[in-house]
């Protein structure tokens, strides 16, 4: 298969140097898994990386300084981190390689979260400052809705289906480039559901070298927060207020048994002195689900319901914290709204600290939890409060998993 | 120097790596200097970037085009990972670094040497305001909009001689060809 659109040229050399954001780098990358073409191009562009590099005039290192680094290595080894040429690849139909080992699942496993009729999001989850990736499905003849979050894209990428828009025609492998705005016209054409891998921001328009700050003993650049992480790193007031009191509804709406087509705390959370601590499915999902993924379980008295972890991270205890959804998979789609809460993992337990109920918004379109990640903006101030560092994602989630969530 | 590395790989030779070392750690530095490391952590991650050539001599492959192509891209990745803090884009660009690389039959022809050989040639030839642009984003790893500022430059401008670079890179393969 062959793409017919292709990353900007300079796109591709500002890969190679590695000066693009995460998000936008890592739908590159996943072009280049579908690209014989711009894979070709990023080799070349390493060789002249590599002639550049030769072409530095410098000084031979002399001899004090070669025995010095070598006996330095004796007592230390290079960090665990893959380097070229030491991860397996990932088969999947759907998901592009580099994105489905990130992720860890394959494209069928996607929990994929309802904007509108017709259109589904799916949010990846990377640490803050990367911008954001998020996948984006139309059912076919679906034009895509504008709203906040979705127009200020920067690179799309098609992985099934097609999509057209005023530009032209875009099938599997094609990528397209957006200066501004998504396009407004966007239509799925394709007889089966068009999924398209869209990035945004952080926006490297608005970076200067005079604006680098100092982190460690490198200046690093202030890419700017997408709106997700901004809200986590400066919850306002405002936000922080309206957190608590979706907390304290929350918990208490749902301690007290909740709605008849809800399923109440029973089988999930089990109270231990001033502690409420995660129990039955809800303590396996905490344990063993990776950020992403979803479960379903069926309670005696509660029916079905369906659960799914966005984010796992740690909190200025050290300990570590996962933020999960709960709601009703008999009552349609999120018809009674979903709970969003966050334990954390202390002893052997998993301590709930905070629960929010997120109501059913008044239409589909105003929905505001984003698929996979994140919940609402006052969850997302919530979190805000507790993390320190970034996300735990991908094989690092993994291993925490297996070695039981021990700090 | 792909003989020093086959002896390292082979007979892990001690002496083919300081010759390896004692030319490349002073220019890896030099590099990461340009891209903002203070000089301890230049000297840290030039150090470790040496340290991955001798560990994985054994996954360097001629297609790589040269021993400072594999090198560069080793600098950028652990630049990048101390940088950002987070092995985000590491772990993707890993994931393509590892998948068989999809050939187009015109690739299929040529072998990554003569590529390397066009290529200095073609960088030879560049006009200066297109190598300036190019050498300010692989070398000292600026973005665009900081490339435009350092040069006072529009940021069409920027990407215009980008463009052009590339373009003249890559039509020097196809006359080859």
């Amino acid at each position: 298969m062959t793409a017919s659109h292709h990353p900007l040229p300079e796109t591709l050399i500002s890969y190679v140097s590695g000066a693009l954001p995460n998000a936008t780098s890592c739908v590159v990358a996943c072009h280049l898994s579908m690209c014989g073409d711009c894979a070709g191009h990023i080799r070349r562009l390493e060789i002249v990386g590599g002639v550049m590099l030769t072409n530095l005039q410098t000084a031979r290192a002399d001899d004090a300084t070669t025995e010095k680094a070598i006996a330095l290595w004796s007592s230390r080894t290079l960090a665990d981190e893959p380097l070229p040429g030491s991860a397996a690849s990932i088969a999947d139909p759907l998901l592009p390689s580099p994105l489905a080992r990130y992720m860890g699942m394959s494209g069928a496993q996607v929990s994929w979260e309802k904007v509108t009729t017709g259109e589904r999001h799916y949010r990846v989850a990377l640490p803050k400052g990367s911008g954001q990736i998020r996948l984006l499905r139309l059912t076919p003849g679906q034009r895509l809705a504008p709203r906040a979050g979705v127009e200020e894209v920067d690179l799309a990428l098609v992985l099934q289906g097609a999509f057209s828009d005023s530009s032209g025609d875009y099938v599997r492998g094609d990528i397209i480039e957006l200066s501004g705005d998504m396009p407004r016209d966007v239509r799925a054409v394709a007889d089966i559901d068009c999924i398209c891998m869209v990035a945004s921001g952080p926006r490297p328009t608005n970076m200067h070298r005079r604006d680098r700050v100092r982190t460690g003993s490198f200046e690093a650049k202030p890419f700017l927060p997408d709106r997700h992480f901004r809200d986590i790193q400066s919850p306002s007031r405002v936000l922080m207020a309206s957190a608590v009191v979706l907390v304290g509804i929350g918990l208490g709406w749902w301690l007290r048994g909740g709605k008849a087509d809800f399923p109440s705390a029973d089988n999930l959370v089990r109270i231990e002195g001033n502690r409420l601590v995660a129990t039955g499915p809800l303590q396996t999902a905490l344990q063993s689900l990776p950020s992403g993924g979803k479960t379903t379980a069926a309670l005696p008295e509660t029916g079905k319901l369906r659960l799914n972890v966005a984010m796992t991270f740690q909190n200025q205890s050290g300990d570590y914290c996962r933020q999960y959804n709960i709601a009703a998979a008999s009552s349609g789609d999120h018809a009674s709204g979903d709970h969003v809460g966050i334990a954390c993992h202390v002893g052997d337990e998993w301590v709930v600290r905070m629960q929010a109920l997120v109501p059913p918004a008044s239409s589909a379109a105003q929905r505001t939890i984003p698929a996979g990640g994140g919940a609402d903006p006052a969850m997302d101030a919530a979190i805000g409060a507790l993390i320190d560092g970034d996300p735990v994602v991908g094989p690092e989630e993994a291993a925490l998993m297996r070695k039981g969530w021990k700090k | 120097m792909s003989e020093q590395l086959k002896k390292i790989t082979e007979a892990r030779d001690a002496g083919a790596f300081r010759s390896l070392f004692a030319t490349f750690y002073p220019k890896v530095r030099a590099m990461l200097i340009r891209q903002g490391a203070d000089r301890e952590t230049a000297e840290e991650i030039a150090q470790d970037t040496m340290l991955a050539v001798w560990n994985k001599s054994y996954q360097f492959s001629q297609e790589r085009g040269s021993i400072g192509a594999w090198i560069y891209a080793i600098a950028r990745n652990l630049r990048i990972d101390r940088l950002r803090k987070q092995a985000v884009w590491q772990r993707f660009y890993a994931e393509f670094e590892t998948m068989e690389r999809l050939q187009s039959p015109v690739e299929e022809m040529r072998s990554w040497e003569l590529e390397r050989e066009d290529i200095e040639k073609a960088l030879a030839g560049l006009p200066p305001e297109q190598l300036q642009v190019l050498q300010l984003s692989i070398v000292e790893g600026l973005p665009q909009t900081e490339i435009a500022t350092k040069l006072s430059l529009p940021l069409g401008t920027v990407k215009s001689r980008m463009r052009l670079a590339f373009e003249k890179l890559r039509g020097a393969r196809e006359r080859e060809i």
